[in-house]
């Protein structure tokens, strides 16, 4: 069953980034075979916020190459990290989500094994 | 037993296997889900002057173009446009695209269903909303407009992944704000089957 992973990234708490960089890496991510289907949105709610949404049946497998891709070498991990927020689908939906990353350190992070 | 006013009711539990047809609705992408769009929110904030763009930039930056311009200036709008966000399934090129033009807060939610490999603009008069073109064809999913629940003067903006899916199964709206979102970054994240696009300032 499809599950879907979010990706929320509000600019304005790290000026520095390269937006656009972070934009190519995580539209390259949507070919992977491990994405079924993909959404994006940006607009403003106090803040600016870009959302990236991706489905797939292999949440595990989709979050390591996320975590590879933008948090491990990649010129921009650093800022990304302190503007980022990662959630993604629980056993039972969003109704038990799980947060896998926040900007904020001293917020709670979730295993993906939870699922 | 039971009393003519007693209705008995009874049921059965069937375990699935993972590969059962039965299940191919619900586990597989449907078309709708399959069709790739594109979809802006614009504020209009209106007045008696030639409609005009309010920041041309942002209008550029959220992909919204000349001939969209043209054609809202055609339906008779006048005042100022405001690009608050876009939003995107899948990849370009889309195969579908709505505008839809706010110009004051709704009263109740309003369900606009989303085009069918064609262009729509919905734009909001008075109460009412209207559809540009009248005969455009749509699909059974929507966007839905609310009232948002802890500020009435916020309209929030769910696209529909596919019919259905954002009620009736247990899914709420799904918000990080419960849980932790310190102040200042209200941000909303969208779920996939919520999603959750935009705020318009009433």
């Amino acid at each position: 069953m499809l599950k879907a992973l979010s990706i929320q990234i509000q600019p304005e708490r790290a000026p520095e980034l390269n937006v656009a960089e972070v934009k190519r890496s995580l539209e390259a991510i949507t070919k992977s075979a491990l994405v079924q289907r993909h959404d994006f949105n940006e607009g403003f709610d106090e803040t600016r916020y870009l959302n990236f949404t991706f489905g797939t049946e292999d949440l595990k497998g989709l979050w390591s190459l996320i975590q590879s891709t933008i948090f491990g070498d990649a010129p921009f991990a650093e800022s990304l990290a302190k503007a980022s927020i990662i959630v993604c689908e629980g056993n039972d939906g969003w109704n038990d989500y799980l947060q896998l990353f926040h900007f904020d350190p001293a917020l709670p992070r979730d295993s993906v094994d939870a699922t | 037993m039971c009393e003519d006013s007693c209705i008995e009711n009874s049921f059965i539990i069937e375990e699935f296997r993972k590969d059962d047809p039965r299940l191919k609705e619900f586990l597989e992408i449907s078309e709708e889900e399959n069709q790739p769009s594109f979809y802006a929110p614009i504020q209009l904030l209106p007045g008696a002057d030639e409609l005009e763009i309010e920041d041309v930039g942002l209008w550029i930056e959220f992909h919204l173009t000349t001939d969209d311009f043209n054609h809202l200036q055609s339906l008779g709008l006048k005042g100022k446009l405001r690009a608050i966000g876009y939003g995107a399934s899948g990849n370009a090129p889309y195969r579908a695209r709505t505008l839809i033009v706010a110009q004051h807060q709704i009263k109740e939610s309003v369900d606009l269903p989303q085009p069918d490999e064609c262009e729509v603009i919905y734009y909001q008069v008075g109460d009412e909303w209207r559809k540009f073109p009248l005969d455009a064809p749509t699909l059974k999913k929507r966007f839905r407009l609310s009232i948002d629940r802890a500020n009435k003067n916020l309209t929030n903006m769910w696209a529909e992944a596919y019919f259905g899916s954002w009620a009736g199964g247990g899914r709420g709206r799904f918000q990080l704000v419960a849980r932790g979102l310190t102040s200042g970054c209200s941000g909303r994240l969208d779920s996939m089957l919520l999603k959750h696009h935009c705020f318009i300032a009433a």
